[in-house]
């Protein structure tokens, strides 16, 4: 996030704004029958599950407590989340102060590689249709 | 004036060179000088992580994408993963794993000396991912209302 200051930080607000109303709508309303939630286009298209289907119906049952429902929904995004949660916070509180605030470790390109495969493995594991690669699917 | 990087004009007074990111140094006005600009031990990368660089006093080392020496006040292009993987998840599939890609490579090429490359990689993850998330919203936004549209003419 370059920029001057005062864009930086109206950048800022306005992303922590859309996503803390976003947990809200998620909070409130539940994925999959309430009107403020658009289908996934890849699966409307193709029929398949992306890597990220199922996570806002995760995000509710987490939400409300219930952490198995959720990991049934999209086990990568529940596993993904604490540490997207830290290191998104260290790199805006970088961005703002100019240097290290929380401590985050570098990403090495060999890591960074794995979490790539990471994801495109379990984008296709899902969408097995057989036990026991449907417990990646949401279900 | 010129990008001492990568060789791309740069405007006027800008802070950092547009193409590759690359601070940008008034020939003029050295950034010493310069009250804005930040104290450079906040920012400099650890001497020990600067690789040294034997292969460049090679002859004949001036192949594409031959490790260059860093220049001075060059930093590590900021890490774009946590966000690619989170527009991965949230929306957007294509351009989070374009996102992902790129921002790994950005990692790779400065492991490998390639600064100017790491910076343009940077670059074009932070472009993806911005253009999808716009998309995304964008694309909420419509369904939403399209939705709300439903329900009010079946009122």
């Amino acid at each position: 996030m370059n920029g001057k200051p005062a864009r930086r930080i109206f950048l800022l607000a306005l992303m922590l704004a859309v996503a803390g109303a976003a947990l809200v709508v998620i909070y409130l309303f539940a994925p999959g029958s309430s009107i403020f939630y658009p289908p996934c286009v890849f699966h409307s298209v193709t029929g398949y599950h992306c890597p990220g289907c199922g996570a806002a119906r995760g995000l509710h049952k987490l939400l409300h407590g219930d952490i198995r429902g959720a990991f049934a929904m999209n086990a990568l995004t529940m596993i993904a989340l604490p540490f997207l949660l830290y290191a998104m916070a260290a790199e805006i509180l970088k961005s703002l102060y100019g240097r290290r605030a929380l401590p985050l470790p570098e990403i090495s390109a060999r890591a960074g590689w794995f979490i790539f495969a990471a994801v495109m493995l379990f984008w296709i594991l899902r969408n097995i249709p057989m036990r026991p690669f449907t417990l990646l699917a949401p279900h | 004036m010129f990008c001492q990087q990568c060789g791309a004009q740069v405007e006027p007074g800008a802070k950092f060179c547009a193409t590759c990111g690359r601070p940008a140094q008034d020939q003029a006005a050295p950034p010493a000088a310069n009250p804005v600009q930040p104290p450079p031990a906040a920012y400099s990368q650890p001497s020990y992580s600067q690789p040294q660089d034997y292969r460049a006093t090679l002859p004949g080392a001036s192949y594409p994408g031959a490790p260059q020496s860093m220049p001075p006040g060059m930093q590590k292009p900021a890490n774009y993963l946590p966000w690619a993987i989170a527009v991965t998840l949230c929306c957007c599939v294509i351009g989070g794993i374009v996102g992902i890609v790129y921002s790994v490579q950005a990692n790779s090429k400065w492991e490998s000396g390639d600064y100017a490359g790491a910076h343009k990689a940077a670059n074009s993850a932070r472009t993806w991912l911005i253009i999808s998330a716009i998309i995304g919203l964008i694309v909420t936004t419509f369904a939403i209302m399209a939705n709300l549209a439903t329900i009010m003419a079946t009122m």
